[in-house]
C-alpha cells in the first residue's frame, strides 16, 4: 500500500475548507514533525490576528490539521537532519522522500519550487513518486464517495479564491488531471 | 511596420555594455544579453493575477506556447508534471489511501 506525503501550506489550504474533516480524519497521509511545528507556530502565532488576514487563515487551517494528526488520520515521521528556516517544512519532506522515496506514491506541495525539489530527489534516486496537484486529497475523497461531485467542485473553487497563483494552477491542473466535470458547479470565470 | 525594438539601457548601462565589448575576448552580443535579461526578470516580475490571465490567455489560443514559456519560465514545467502526475495518481485505486 502506497503511503502519501504532505506539507504545511496544503494542509493549510485543505484545513481551509468546508471538506478538512472528511480529509484529515479518512484519507491515510504522512507529514512531518517539522511541519507539525509550523502548524503549531501558526497556530501560536495567529490566535489574536484579524478576521480575514493571512494570519487568520493560517491559523485556521493549522488549526484543523492539528487535530487530525491528533486523532485522524494524519500520521507523523520523524526526518533526521531536522532542518531549520523557512523552508524547514518543504525540507523535511524532501528529506523523508531521499530516504524512504520507494515506499510513496505521491507528496502534496503547495509551492512550485517545492514539488520541483521534491521531484529531483525522487528522480536522482530512481523513485517512482509523483507530485499531483496538492488539492489531489479532495478527489480521493470524492472518488471514495465521500464527497458529492457538487462539494468537490465548490471546494475546488474556494481554493482557487484563497491561494491565489498556487491554487489556481493546483486547481485548474486537477481538473484537466480528473475525470470530473466542475462547470456546472464553478463560477465561470474559473473554468479552463 | 510594428517597432520591436526595446530601448531600455540608461547611461551607465550601456557604459558597462560598452566596457564589456572591449574587455571581453570575442566581444559582447548586447542583443542576446538583453534578451536573456527580459527572459529572467519577466517571470519575477508578474504578479499571481498576471500569471492567471496570462495562462487563461493560452488556453484561449490567444497567445503562444512559447510565449507562456517565457511569461512563467521553470514554472510551466511545474504546471505540466503537476497535470500529468495528476491524471496518472487518479487512475489508481484510491480506496487504499482510506483509513480502514
Amino acid at each position: 500500500m502506497g503511503r502519501l506525503l504532505i506539507d504545511t501550506d496544503a494542509l493549510i489550504a485543505i484545513g481551509n475548507t468546508e471538506l478538512r474533516d472528511t480529509i484529515f480524519f479518512n484519507i491515510r497521509m504522512d507529514t512531518t514533525y517539522v511541519v507539525k511545528k509550523e502548524l503549531e507556530r501558526h497556530v501560536k502565532e495567529g490566535k489574536a490576528s484579524p478576521e480575514g488576514s493571512r494570519d487568520r487563515y493560517r491559523y485556521e487551517g493549522s488549526k484543523h490539521a492539528l487535530e487530525g494528526i491528533e486523532d485522524g488520520s494524519l500520521s507523523l515521521v520523524n526526518t533526521v537532519p531536522k532542518p531549520h528556516g523557512k523552508n524547514a517544512g518543504e525540507e523535511s519532506l524532501r528529506i523523508q522522500i531521499a530516504q524512504q522515496g520507494d515506499e510513496y506514491d505521491a507528496v502534496f506541495v503547495m509551492d512550485g519550487d517545492g514539488r520541483d525539489s521534491i521531484r529531483k530527489t525522487a528522480e536522482s534516486n530512481g523513485y517512482g513518486v509523483k507530485t499531483p496537484s496538492p488539492a489531489f486529497p479532495l478527489y480521493i475523497a470524492y472518488d471514495n464517495g465521500m464527497v458529492s461531485k457538487e462539494e468537490f467542485c465548490e471546494t475546488n473553487q474556494a481554493i482557487i479564491e484563497m491561494e491565489g497563483w498556487d491554487g489556481y494552477r493546483a486547481i485548474s491542473m486537477m481538473w484537466k488531471g480528473v475525470p470530473i466535470d466542475c462547470s456546472a458547479y464553478v463560477d465561470p470565470e474559473y473554468l479552463p | 511596420m510594428e517597432e520591436d525594438t526595446v530601448q531600455f539601457r540608461s547611461k551607465s548601462i550601456k557604459e558597462v555594455l560598452n566596457v564589456l565589448k572591449e574587455i571581453r575576448v570575442g566581444g559582447l552580443n548586447e542583443s542576446e544579453v538583453g534578451r536573456a535579461a527580459m527572459e529572467r526578470l519577466i517571470p519575477e516580475i508578474l504578479s499571481d493575477d498576471e500569471k492567471i490571465e496570462l495562462y487563461e490567455m493560452y488556453e484561449r489560443g490567444e497567445i503562444s506556447k512559447t510565449a507562456l514559456e517565457v511569461a512563467l519560465g521553470d514554472e510551466l514545467n511545474d504546471i505540466e508534471q503537476m497535470k500529468e502526475d495528476t491524471s496518472e495518481m487518479a487512475e489508481r485505486d484510491t480506496s487504499q489511501y482510506i483509513v480502514e
